[in-house]
């Protein structure tokens, strides 16, 4: 009897975990989305609209999560900023993934100087901290939204190619890949064939990491004062804003803090899902 | 003599050339000044310990390799320089099969998909319908249409491996590179593989080059074995010229090295010769990997573990002058200055000095 009911125990455990991943991490997710789509239209206020009476206003009927030290609804900028942040984070991974992976298949499948010479590149990015890379970036063309969206993904690449092209190297020299040789399968056949639907478990979930600190670097830069420029919000934006006046009124930093973290939290929380599901081997190892 | 389908002439590769350049660099010559050929319809055995360069032998004329010297002819045609169609054109002459058979399928393709793959490439027609066609394969190799929707893992060792045979016939190839096909598998299953092998030689003529270390599977499938002992072809001969009378001191210890084949000459003898054999081709095999036992191309490389140099009194010319393939009795053809000259007993007696 009490085997039965370990071997039940055992087999139903992780089962449950997953389910417990999935539901708040998709949960979390799906509320924050909801908030960034609808909540500017039930809010009922412009996000740029000042109202000088109601300065630094708490949390209350009229703003369900107070004003700035110009009056602005706070649920509406952090709603409107939250778009903006998500898409800089959407338009970074994008671009890092659109240089990145063609070129790790490239390196990867090719070797040779090819390799060589693009790795040397790679390694001259990993000498010098993201940030500051996009930090250069952002001094190199001056702050703004589409700044923002290129310093990341540009800062992002290389770190992404080396992992695709470990990968390549990885199921390249597999038997099964001599096997498409030998049959009469040129390069791009096999790479499209036989290592991309390889990769693409590891590319889905790296992707997803990616975007977690997508948010987090825009945030940084926006605190920073180098990422989108006011009055436009974005929520790294709103953190810098929030410092100005983090003794006098505090819950600013809060309420512009906490949806980063609820936000970056969900998608660690969905790329390790993905990984549970897509890529049993590498969760295991 | 007609002109063979294959010939090998001279061809040698070594390891890491290209790099050579740079200082430091360690090459590894695996194949070295290999001259062989294959008639049409017959059946060659490459056998030799690891690290022998049989192998890589079987891969350069499967042309995933370039050889770094030498010329591989297919219908006295070279074909190092082939790309575009006419290398699709030679991938339908010379096919391969492999010998780890879980990885030679990508896992995440079905059955169906994976024999796809060559009526694709090729455009091959399939009059009765592509499904048709692939059907018809599967159970020209002893599996059934049903299975085409698994995949590679649903299968056992031994099915795998005629998965494999499967998707090498589809292009209807006139030679197999076989490297290894059932040394990977359960006993009970390789006889069943290499049974299937000739039925498929029989029906379809046709020609094979079997990569072995497993002498009996040779002896049941082959008619000439080539014996090649680091990335040289020490001796190569009929079947049973081979196995009865090897005339190379290094075929007679690999010969005497397996039970039940040795014992053919004297059961004494393969039982004082086995436990000689057996460390000796672990030892090399080490030594050939790491590297440690120089190849310097002057005299033979077998010299140094040749239980005939030493009853010779350890001649200089053995160690000067690289002994080159000649033609010996019976077909044989052999790559030493000595063997074959003596009566074979006293090299018996010298073994079993050594062991002793």
């Amino acid at each position: 009897m009490s085997a039965v009911a370990v071997a039940a125990a055992t087999t139903a455990g992780p089962r449950v975990k997953r389910g417990w991943k999935i539901w708040v991490g998709g949960a979390l997710l799906g509320i924050l989305a909801l908030f960034m789509l609808v909540g500017p239209l039930i809010s009922g206020y412009d996000p740029n609209a000042t109202d000088l009476e109601a300065r630094f206003a708490g949390p209350s009927a009229q703003h369900w999560l107070g004003t700035d030290d110009l009056g602005r609804d706070l649920f509406t900028r952090m709603a409107v900023g939250g778009r903006m942040t998500m898409l800089i984070a959407l338009g970074a991974v994008a671009l890092a993934s659109a240089i990145a992976i063609p070129l790790g298949l490239l390196t990867g499948y090719l070797g040779g100087w090819v390799d060589l010479a693009v790795m040397r590149v790679v390694d001259l990015f990993f000498a010098i901290p993201t940030l500051l890379v996009a930090i250069g970036i952002v001094g190199l063309f001056g702050p703004s939204f589409s700044t923002t969206l290129l310093a990341l993904g540009l800062a992002f690449w290389p770190f992404y190619a080396r992992l695709v092209r470990s990968a390549v190297v990885g199921v390249r020299d597999l038997a099964y890949t001599d096997a498409a040789r030998v049959i009469g399968a040129g390069p791009w056949r096999i790479i499209r064939k036989e290592i991309v639907p390889a990769l693409l478990p590891l590319l889905i979930v790296q992707t997803t990491v990616l975007l977690g600190f997508a948010v987090l670097d825009e945030a940084g830069l926006g605190f920073l004062g180098l990422g989108v420029q006011p009055p436009d919000p974005s929520w790294g934006a709103l953190l810098a804003q929030s410092r100005g006046f983090v003794l006098s009124h505090p819950w600013i930093g809060v309420i512009a803090g906490v949806p980063i973290l609820l936000v970056v939290l969900g998608i660690n929380i969905m790329a390790d899902v993905l990984r549970d599901r897509l890529d049993p081997q590498g969760a295991s190892t | 003599m007609t002109e063979p389908l294959l010939s090998i002439e001279r061809v040698s590769h070594e390891f890491g050339a290209r790099r050579a350049l740079l200082p430091g660099r360690r090459t590894h010559l695996a194949v070295d000044d290999v001259s062989l050929s294959v008639a049409a319809g017959e059946s060659l055995a490459l056998v030799g310990e690891s690290g022998s360069g049989k192998t890589t032998l079987g891969r350069v004329v499967a042309k995933l390799l370039t050889p770094t010297g030498g010329t591989v002819r297919v219908d006295g045609r070279d074909v190092g320089g082939l790309s575009g169609r006419e290398l699709l054109a030679y991938r339908r002459t010379v096919q391969m099969i492999f010998q780890n058979t879980q990885h030679a399928f990508n896992p995440r393709r079905k059955i169906r998909d994976i024999l796809a793959d060559p009526y694709e490439i090729h455009g091959l027609p399939a009059p009765g319908g592509r499904d048709a066609a692939l059907g018809e394969l599967l159970e020209r190799v002893g599996l059934h249409a049903s299975m085409l929707d698994r995949y590679p893992h649903q299968f056992s060792g031994g099915q795998r491996q005629r998965i494999g045979i499967a998707r090498a016939l589809s292009l209807g190839p006139r030679l197999i590179v076989a490297d290894e096909p059932v040394s990977a598998l359960d006993v009970s299953v390789q006889a069943q593989v290499l049974n299937l092998f000739a039925r498929l030689r029989r029906e379809l003529g046709l020609s094979l080059l079997f990569i072995s270390h497993d002498l009996r599977a040779v002896y049941f499938l082959c008619e000439r074995i080539a014996v090649l002992y680091q990335g040289r072809l020490v001796e190569v001969a009929p079947r049973e010229r081979l196995l009865e009378h090897p005339l190379h001191p290094y075929s007679r210890r690999l010969i005497a090295a397996v039970p039940g084949l040795g014992e053919r000459d004297s059961a004494e003898v393969s039982a004082a010769d086995a436990p000689a054999a057996a460390p000796d081709a672990g030892e090399s095999t080490a030594a050939a990997v790491a590297g440690a036992e120089p190849v310097t191309g002057v005299g033979c490389h077998y010299a140094s573990r040749c239980p005939l140099h030493l009853q010779l009194g350890r001649p200089e010319r053995c160690l000067t002058e690289r002994p080159a393939l000649r033609a010996a009795a019976g077909g044989s053809a052999v790559a030493c200055h000595f063997a074959g000259d003596e009566p074979p007993a006293p090299v018996r007696s010298v073994v079993s000095e050594e062991v002793g």
